[in-house]
């Protein structure tokens, strides 16, 4: 396949901003049609994908798997910025992510905001958003990139905020916004530092230092020792390690890793649909598919890649037992969402891009469907509590069912996609290139917990009696339908990755991505005895857990009492909120009232007021002249020439005579 | 494409002169109840005119020439004259929205805008010093009568005169100046002006002939709003009506800025580099602090365009003094100046359309023009304080806007000719500031005040959707600036003789 498809590329990208224009801007107030026009736009980019992709896959020997396309954007001078489409196996199969779980959850919203009055701008930012992660999936440089990185962040910002007349959704909105703003700081410092010496290189000429294939390229020809030569070293590391770490901070931004996973809990503010698409299967994972993207950064450096596993592991870990104890059942899958982030990015860092995008796509497919249901629940409960839920397995049936093989994906229980990829990854920790016990007992142990908290969420909500207010019962067609959708993804989709099945397949030979990621770097097999050990820890966590809450062996009240302190640290999420509040109301408030002193007494009154008193005075001075008598007119003109007429022949004079 | 033959380099003049004549035609055959249409014939007519200018001539063409050189076709000229039928097209847009104030004269006032767009065209490619003026004198003097068209208002008939007394003065200017440059070379060519020059190797130019350049760039000045010469723009612009002013404004200093590109590309070389360099950098400094520091304390929108398109006329002197000095000279950094001014200008022209047209059309609702009726504009019409909101922030220079690129590809053009360009700079980037400040203060009015009179402002589906394509053409330029940025680029090194 070549840069003829590229129409098709273009048409994925640009297909839900006509429809985000459309919504809107034309169409508004008119709901069903909004709607409409929003679910068509994503549809566009669903079918063009898959034949794509389908193009890609089919590809014959020798034949190139993807494509770019690129236009000139901004030329000046040496420096060209452009603008294009990349086609490859990568980026389709990210895109593909993002329009098939898109698809089934803008139909969903159509149910889920029924009667909100905010319905066409709804679809509108929706739309707005599928075209900002399109554009990171389909980048072809790191500009580009960080433009719809951008645009994600303020397309995150309006859905959080959704409901703006609610304090609390204004002020998650906020705290995403300003979160993501320190991780951004560091991703735009490594794309500069990143550019600016490479492109000071002299072997480098020719090339462009924001393109990813030609920087790809120049890394795998060994430029980055020539990078790391050229220039010094920085906090003790070489400039090209350094860049990589800092373009890695944008991802711990976006992708919410530790230190900066904490507006992701508090986004869930936000209308549970958007939490599906957003902020569990796709926008979340554009960090690790950055990082897949540029893994080239990366490979050379293993202290690099050593840090990326250990902030995944760390982040997999703690996500995992905040997620015990939390009773809001959209916290509850958020905490677990950051949890198998983390898990993302433990596995890129563990064994490259194939693994970490390998559990992005089964944990996007899974984690919409859980929100979904969550949805569902909520929509019928009218509470996201689930100490006031209970017995709605009878109540609705089909949200019970998906729910379950959603949990089923999630617990990694052996068949469903979870498995397959969970398996990948802990095999990646014993056996891989990178391989790190204590990393290999941080995946287990979550896995153990994951299995406990899932369990113990699902026995307080669909099992036991009903403890809430009202009649619970099942959510319309609209909204049931997508949730089967997911669920057939969320139980096959793992299959694909299965090494008895299809190693050696040619879908999986040959370039993942046009930046030289290769498909299953190593010899990768299925060990029988990791599979059961994982399986071992998943199934002693869902044991325990049911053993609590479903069928309440053990008294939950009593245990909770006896660890109290470990229980408060939990629920109050290692005080982290509370030491960033602390960071900004007594240390930076205290830098702030001091710039503010300065500013307030010597900018301001000193040198701004006075400026701008010289500038109104003169401003006033030269009006006067404007009397409205052409005779001054006539004068002034006259006056004016003479004197650059006087000026001009005088000093040419002098020239002449000098 | 060649669909005019031999007449091709005068395809678009003759075009509009004879749409000029039916325009006063359907007039004389229209009956009065009937006389919208003889705006949609003006509207016709330059929307061929545009078309012819943007898909039937080819820019990067062989140069020709007619009338034994005095008309000239080359890229630059290709490329003003697509400015200015953009131009046209929107000054007939914007009068057919205020026609119906018109007491009487519609097929005149019609006339009139197309006679000016027949000079402008013109001046696009004239190739002698007489052919200048005379193509000049067209345009200015179809804008004598249509400044003061409301004879009924006394600032509109004020307008006229001054423009009417300040142009000949200006005329006088620029006829004084001819006589001593063919005094100084025998020649009224810019060929011949040219070939003198070259045979100088070098050496300064006579007293002459320098005397006779000045000349006739102030009585260009005139034109396009410079220090000395822009003491009538304020009060012109106020007084005349508005689709006029939006028409002055871009049309005029789009002419007077492509006869001075001429002049200075013809002139231009080692013997004049400095002069003109500090001559320029003088002038813009001069200009751009007048027009910005002026526009402060004034009250009323048309006034205060007035005196921010003098400031838009120092930004445009920026670039001509990117031609020196001949110690740090390199014609290619001349050329992105040239090639800076003629992005600016189509920028510029749209900008100020956009910006006039809701001038107009907020002026025939309320019947005012202060800045503080535009109090709580957004709340009484959304659409109506984007879009000016959107052509001020492109007129101060906020990116991703037109006007953002053009005013980055002046100061780039400027930073290229090295230290010399510095002070420059350095005023050219506090007028940013200063700029801002007065758009800002306006944008505040109708974001932030509440309004006098909540009554809502409705926009009817033709004019909404020509605001959108002005905002959405403002915001093309400004995001994919590249396909017009070559286009002037090539121009203006044609027009230099740099080779590419």
């Amino acid at each position: 396949m070549g840069p003829e498809l590229a129409p098709f590329a273009w048409a994925i990208l640009f297909a839900p901003l006509a429809a985000a224009g459309v919504a809107g801007l034309l169409v508004r107030r008119r709901r069903g049609l909004a709607a409409a026009v929003a679910v068509s736009g994503m549809a566009v980019g669903l079918l063009c994908t898959l034949y794509l992709l389908a193009r890609s896959l089919g590809a014959g020997e020798g034949e190139p798997t993807g494509f770019v396309h690129n236009v000139d954007w901004i030329r000046a001078g040496a420096f060209t910025a452009r603008f294009g489409v990349v086609a490859d196996r990568l980026s389709l199969l990210m895109a593909l992510v993002v329009t098939g779980v898109g698809t089934p959850i803008f139909v969903y919203s159509i149910g889920y905001m029924h009667g909100d009055e905010g319905y066409g701008r709804f679809f509108a930012c929706l739309s707005l958003f599928a075209f900002s992660m399109l554009g990171i999936v389909l980048s072809t440089n790191l500009l580009q990139t960080f433009v719809f990185w951008e645009l994600v962040g303020l397309s995150s910002y309006l859905l959080i905020g959704f409901w703006f007349g609610k304090d609390s959704a204004v002020e998650a909105g906020k705290k995403a916004f300003m979160v993501n703003r320190v991780g951004d700081f560091g991703f735009l410092t490594g794309i500069i530092l990143l550019c600016w010496s490479a492109a000071s290189l002299p072997s480098f000429a020719g090339r462009n230092p924001l393109d990813f294939a030609d920087l790809a390229a120049f890394y795998r020809a060994g430029g980055y020792e020539e990078l790391a030569k050229a220039s010094p070293h920085l906090l003790g590391l070489p400039v090209p390690a350094l860049a990589a770490l800092l373009v890695f901070c944008g991802a711990v931004g976006k992708s919410a890793q530790f230190p900066l996973h904490v507006w992701l809990p508090d986004a869930m503010e936000g209308p549970t649909p958007v939490s599906a698409l957003m902020h569990a299967a796709t926008m979340v994972a554009a960090g690790v598919y950055m990082i897949c993207r540029v893994f080239f950064l990366f490979e050379p450096f293993p202290e690099a890649l050593h840090a990326v596993a250990w902030i995944g592991g760390l982040t997999a870990f703690m996500a995992a037992t905040i997620a015990l104890v939390q009773t809001d059942i959209k916290k509850v899958l958020a905490y677990s969402t950051l949890s198998q982030l983390g898990y993302m990015v433990m596995a890129v860092g563990l064994a490259g891009a194939t693994a970490g995008m390998f559990h992005l796509t089964t944990h996007a497919f899974f984690k919409a469907l859980l929100f979904l249901c969550s949805g569902s629940v909520i929509h019928a409960c009218h509470s996201q509590e689930i100490t006031e839920m209970g017995g709605l397995r009878k109540a609705m049936p089909s949200t019970f069912w998906t729910w379950i093989i959603g949990t089923a994906a999630l617990v990694a229980v052996p068949g469903t996609a979870g498995f397959f990829s969970k398996d990948e990854i802990l095999a990646a920790a014993a056996h891989g290139e990178h391989a790190s016990l204590p990393l290999l007992v941080v995946g287990l142990v979550t896995a153990g917990l994951t299995a406990f908290y899932m369990l113990r969420c699902t026995a307080l909500t669909f099992f036991g009696e009903y403890r809430g207010h009202g009649h619970p019962h099942e959510s319309p067609a609209v909204m049931t339908l997508p949730l089967w959708f997911l669920a057939v993804p969320a139980l096959l989709v793992g299959w694909l990755g299965f090494p008895l099945l299809f190693h050696g397949h040619p879908w999986f030979q040959g370039e993942f991505g046009i930046t030289g990621v290769k498909v299953h770097e190593g010899p990768h097999e299925f060990h029988l005895p990791l599979a059961l050990v994982g399986t071992a820890f998943a199934a002693a966590g869902g044991i325990l857990g049911w053993m609590v809450f479903g069928a309440r062996r053990i008294d939950a009240a009593a245990w909770k009492e006896r660890l109290l302190p470990l229980h408060t640290l939990l629920s109050r999420k290692y005080f982290l909120d509370e030491f960033y509040l602390w960071l900004v109301r007594t240390v930076q408030q205290g830098i702030a009232e001091c710039s503010d002193f300065f500013e307030q007494n010597v900018l301001i009154r000193g040198v701004v007021d006075g400026l701008s008193a010289a500038v109104k005075a003169s401003g006033r001075a030269l009006r006067e002249l404007q009397t409205g008598s052409i005779h001054t007119y006539v004068r002034f003109a006259l006056a004016g020439s003479v004197l650059v007429v006087a000026w001009v022949i005088l000093s040419a004079a002098r020239g002449g005579n000098g | 494409m060649d669909i005019a033959g031999p007449f091709a380099p005068v395809l678009l003049e003759t075009l509009s002169a004879c749409g000029a004549g039916a325009v006063l035609l359907v007039d004389l055959f229209t009956p009065e109840a009937r006389k919208s249409r003889v705006g949609a014939a003006s509207l016709a007519v330059t929307a061929i005119l545009f078309l012819a200018a943007w898909f039937g001539m080819e820019a990067g063409g062989e140069t020709a020439t007619l009338f034994g050189g005095s008309l000239v076709l080359d890229g630059m000229a290709v490329f003003l004259k697509r400015t200015f039928a953009t131009a046209g097209l929107l000054a007939v847009l914007a009068a057919i929205r205020y026609e119906d104030r018109l007491p009487r004269g519609r097929g005149e006032f019609h006339f009139l805008l197309l006679s000016a767009l027949t000079g402008m065209f013109l001046v696009s490619s004239v190739g002698d010093l007489m052919s200048m003026f005379v193509s000049l004198e067209l345009v200015t003097l179809s804008f004598f009568i249509l400044a003061a068209f409301r004879r009924e208002r006394p600032e509109s008939v004020e307008a006229g005169l001054k423009l009417l007394v300040l142009g000949s003065l200006a005329a006088a200017f620029v006829l004084f100046g001819t006589a001593f440059l063919y005094g100084a070379t025998g020649d009224l060519t810019f060929a011949g002006l040219r070939d003198h020059l070259a045979s100088l190797r070098g050496a300064p130019p006579s007293r002459d002939l320098l005397l006779g350049l000045l000349f006739v760039l102030l009585g260009l000045g005139f034109k396009i709003g410079m220090v000395p010469m822009q003491v009538w723009v304020p009060d012109v612009y106020q007084g005349a009506p508005a689709p006029v002013t939006a028409f002055l404004a871009v049309g005029s200093k789009a002419a007077g800025f492509a006869l001075v590109l001429r002049l200075v590309t013809t002139v231009a070389g080692p013997g004049t580099k400095d002069s003109l360099q500090l001559l320029f950098t003088a002038l813009a400094f001069a200009t751009l602090f007048y027009g910005n520091l002026a526009a402060i304390p004034q009250t009323n929108v048309k006034r205060l365009l007035g005196y921010s398109s003098i400031g838009h006329c120092g930004y445009l002197l920026m670039g001509l003094a990117a031609l020196g000095p001949a110690s740090y000279y390199d014609e290619s950094a001349a050329a992105s100046g040239a090639a800076a001014i003629l992005f600016y200008l189509l920028a510029y022209a749209l900008t100020t359309f956009g910006a006039f047209l809701v001038v107009i059309l907020f002026s025939a609702a309320t019947g005012s023009d202060e800045m503080d009726d535009y109090a709580g504009l957004s709340r009484r019409s959304p659409l109506l304080a984007a879009s000016l909101t959107v052509a001020l922030l492109s007129l101060a220079g906020v990116p991703p806007l037109a006007g953002f690129f053009g005013k980055f590809m002046l100061m780039r053009s400027v930073a290229l000719t090295g230290p010399a360009g510095f002070g420059l700079l350095v005023a050219g980037a506090v007028n940013v500031v200063i700029g801002l400040y007065y758009y800002l203060c306006l944008v505040k009015r109708m974001y932030v005040h509440p309004p006098k009179d909540a009554s809502p402002l409705p926009v009817t589906g033709p004019t909404a959707a020509l605001l959108y394509a002005l905002t959405a053409a403002l915001l093309i330029l400004g995001i994919f600036p590249g396909a017009f940025v070559t286009l002037a680029s090539d121009a203006a090194r044609a027009a230099f003789g740099v080779g590419g």
